[in-house]
């Protein structure tokens, strides 16, 4: 009976297996049949081989197939349900996929989607629903979460023989393209920048131009009224207000003038520690009770070549505003002074700053931080945060233009509530020695004896006050305010003198030509020439254009007087050295 | 002596064999030859199934014979596409594109027969 029921049961499942097997065969022919089967396989004694069915059909599949396998675009198609039906192989490139781990798969599984703006994702639905393609740029991010740029064409598929309804893509990778897009704006944002800095720059220095020459009037007939008073007239007071009051708005216009970069200066190679370090001691000294600044020098620091008046006023301003930035509130301005070495990937040549060797400031508060919209503007002359009267809004500027006119950069880092980082760098001076700034010695000064000086300029009040001042000093002064009629009294004999003093920047003939037609014609002609802009091309020219001194405007009347005395009543000692 | 039914011929035996299919991965092997229009569309519509309906318990393992022939060998493969269901078992093999949803979904034991349903509902 046992054995019986074994039977019954093998039977049974030889028979299942039987009718399995042959369900199986008749599969394979229907799927034959309906064209359902690419290849066969034939087991030979070398192994499995592989008979591709190609039928008409088939074969114009196979050069489409190729056709889109060749497009450089990534193609892609999805059904209704946005599952992959189809990728080429710049496809499976473009997202690091192989066709058969992608097809099939949902398209979030391969990328998602970013936007660009809220609305694209509507106008695309859309557009695709009313007339069945959409053309537009978005952002694919990978499965590794790559992001990148594209540019995707899409068109609605409808179903036939052997097409799945749903959407086709083809999509152009253009990173790389927004990628210099965006460098590109960079650059010119920045090119725009700049020249809206030089533009007020300009403009800033030729009104400090005017402004000098009024302060110098105002300084120069202050001083004759004060001679005129005499000791103890009441007037006294109110005419050393004016001086001081004239002395500030001079100072006004030296930080203008080194905004737009129009100031003399003096370079030597330095050493920034000492300067850090007196400049902190200077800072601390005007600090609220929660303050506290800290210096932190490298022994490493690279020595600049640089004026180190400008760069105390650099870090005096910098640190100002960096205590200002506590709001009374306890809190750390920190001056760090490094050497920094920057290589290819971090050097910043949009910044001005190529590889090399770099003394760094850095300068951070625990301030309230600025946005972004405020970082934009902070170099701007006269833009400034603090309430009216608070604040000039000149001395960022200040800083931007004596760091350009070294040559170094600033790096600004700073977020609402964070406190901001202010980096300055300075190409190192390579161990470059400077001639110091000869100072001469201030000479005794002498009367003018009479001697015959002609004074050229064409701003009458700061010509009617020289005149007056150097006629005080005991000159005879012939003034004129038309450089041509000057010029030709003193070429043509009708006017002798011993001197010429000159403005540099006139309108018509310029201080430098009248220099260079007194040199051919009078070369024993002595000529002084006095400029409110004075920068090395000037001082070059004017050596060239026989000048004997050049003097800043508003000019000292100290200054000037020696000048002339040095050059009229040479000291004796100096004349023994000129002969040995 | 009355023949007693066997465990799956029983209501009990059709629950706790549903109950194993429910929760068994599935391992499924797809042989294709490269990328040719049945080979893809096998793929598309495998996947389709496999996410619809074993999400998260199934392997998928996709050979392409076209550059491989040798791995047809010993699985008995006279077409492809092919897939064959190794686990759980019985092992099934199936040919063509994978269109046809239905007769997948019922040798995959996703489906249960107009048979195996009728049976449910006397029950």
């Amino acid at each position: 009976m046992r054995a019986e029921s074994r039977t019954d049961t093998a039977l049974l499942a030889q028979n299942a297996e039987l009718r399995a097997r042959l369900e199986e065969a008749e599969e394979t022919l229907r799927a034959i049949r309906t064209g359902a089967v690419d290849a066969l396989v034939v087991e030979t004694s070398a192994g499995p081989q592989i008979f591709e069915l190609q039928g008409l059909e088939a074969q114009a599949n196979r050069f489409r197939g190729e056709i889109l396998a060749q497009v450089s675009d990534a193609v892609i198609s999805v059904d209704d349900d946005q599952r992959v039906t189809y990728l080429n192989a710049a496809a499976a490139r473009q997202y690091g996929v192989t066709a058969s781990d992608a097809l099939g798969r949902h398209l979030s599984e391969i990328y998602q989607y970013r936007w660009l703006r809220p609305e694209d994702e509507a106008n695309a639905t859309t557009a695709l629903r009313d007339t069945g393609c959409w053309r537009g740029e978005n952002v694919h991010v990978k499965r590794n979460g790559e992001a990148i740029h594209v540019e995707s064409s899409v068109s609605r598929l409808h179903a036939e023989e052997g097409i799945s309804p749903g959407l086709l893509a083809v999509i152009r990778d253009i990173s790389e393209r927004k990628q210099a897009e965006q460098e590109r704006a960079f650059l010119e944002a920045q090119l725009r920048e700049a020249h809206k800095l030089e533009t007020i720059g300009t403009l800033a220095g030729g009104v400090a131009h005017d402004f000098n020459n009024i302060l110098g009037t105002i300084l120069i007939n202050a001083e004759l009224a004060r001679q005129d008073a005499g000791h103890n007239h009441a007037a006294l007071i109110s005419l050393t207000e004016i001086e001081k009051a004239s002395h500030r708005a001079r100072d006004l216009v030296q930080q203008i003038l080194s905004f737009s970069r129009r100031q003399p200066t003096s370079r030597q190679v330095i050493s920034i520690p000492s300067i850090a370090e007196e400049s902190v001691r200077l800072l601390r000294a005007g600090l609220l009770g929660g303050t506290r600044i800290e210096c932190h020098c490298a022994a490493d620091t690279p020595s600049i070549l640089a004026d180190s008046a400008q760069l105390t006023q650099v870090l005096l301003n910098l640190g100002g505003n960096a205590a200002q930035a506590m709001e009374d509130r306890p809190g750390t301005v920190d001056v760090r002074v490094e050497g920094v070495t920057l290589d290819e990937t971090s050097a910043r040549p949009e910044l001005g700053l190529r590889p090399g060797r770099y003394a760094r400031i850095v300068v951070s508060d625990t301030g309230h931080g600025m946005d972004a919209a405020t970082q934009r503007r902070i170099f701007e002359p006269f833009f400034t945060t603090r309430p009216p009267g608070k604040g000039t809004g000149l001395g960022l500027s200040v800083v931007h233009g004596i760091v350009q006119g070294h040559a170094g950069a600033i790096v600004v880092h700073s977020e609402p509530g964070k406190g901001s980082r202010f980096e300055l760098y300075f190409p190192s001076a390579n161990d470059v020695a400077a001639a110091p700034d000869t100072i001469e010695a201030a000479r005794p000064a002498a009367e003018g004896r009479g001697r015959h000086i002609l004074y050229i300029d064409d701003d009458q009040p700061q010509l009617f006050a020289s005149k007056r001042m150097m006629e005080r000093w005991g000159y005879r002064v012939s003034a004129y305010f038309e450089q041509r009629e000057a010029l030709d009294a003193v070429l043509s004999g009708k006017l002798r003198v011993d001197l010429v003093v000159t403005d540099f920047n006139m309108p018509g003939t310029s201080g430098l030509e009248i220099a260079r037609a007194i040199r051919d014609a009078l070369p024993d002609l002595p000529v002084i020439m006095v400029s409110g802009y004075i920068n090395d091309a000037l001082r070059t020219q004017a050596a060239a254009a026989g000048v004997r001194e050049l003097i800043a405007k508003p000019q000292d009347r100290e200054e000037l007087r020696d000048a002339v005395q040095s050059i009229l009543h040479p000291p004796a000692n100096t004349l023994d050295r000129n002969r040995s | 002596m009355t023949k007693q039914p066997s465990a799956a011929r029983t209501r009990a035996g059709f629950e706790a064999a549903a109950a194993y299919l429910d929760n068994a991965r599935y391992v499924l092997w797809l042989y294709v030859t490269g990328r040719t229009r049945n080979s893809e569309r096998a793929i598309v519509n495998i996947r389709k199934i496999c996410e619809e309906h074993l999400r998260g318990r199934y392997d998928l393992e996709i050979v392409d014979i076209s550059q491989h022939p040798a791995l047809a060998e010993g699985e008995q493969i006279i077409a492809a596409p092919t897939l064959i269901k190794k686990l759980p078992l019985p092992l099934r093999r199936f040919i063509g594109d994978m269109s046809q949803s239905e007769r997948i979904l019922l040798g995959l034991d996703l489906r249960k027969t107009s048979e195996q349903a009728a049976s449910d509902k006397d029950h």
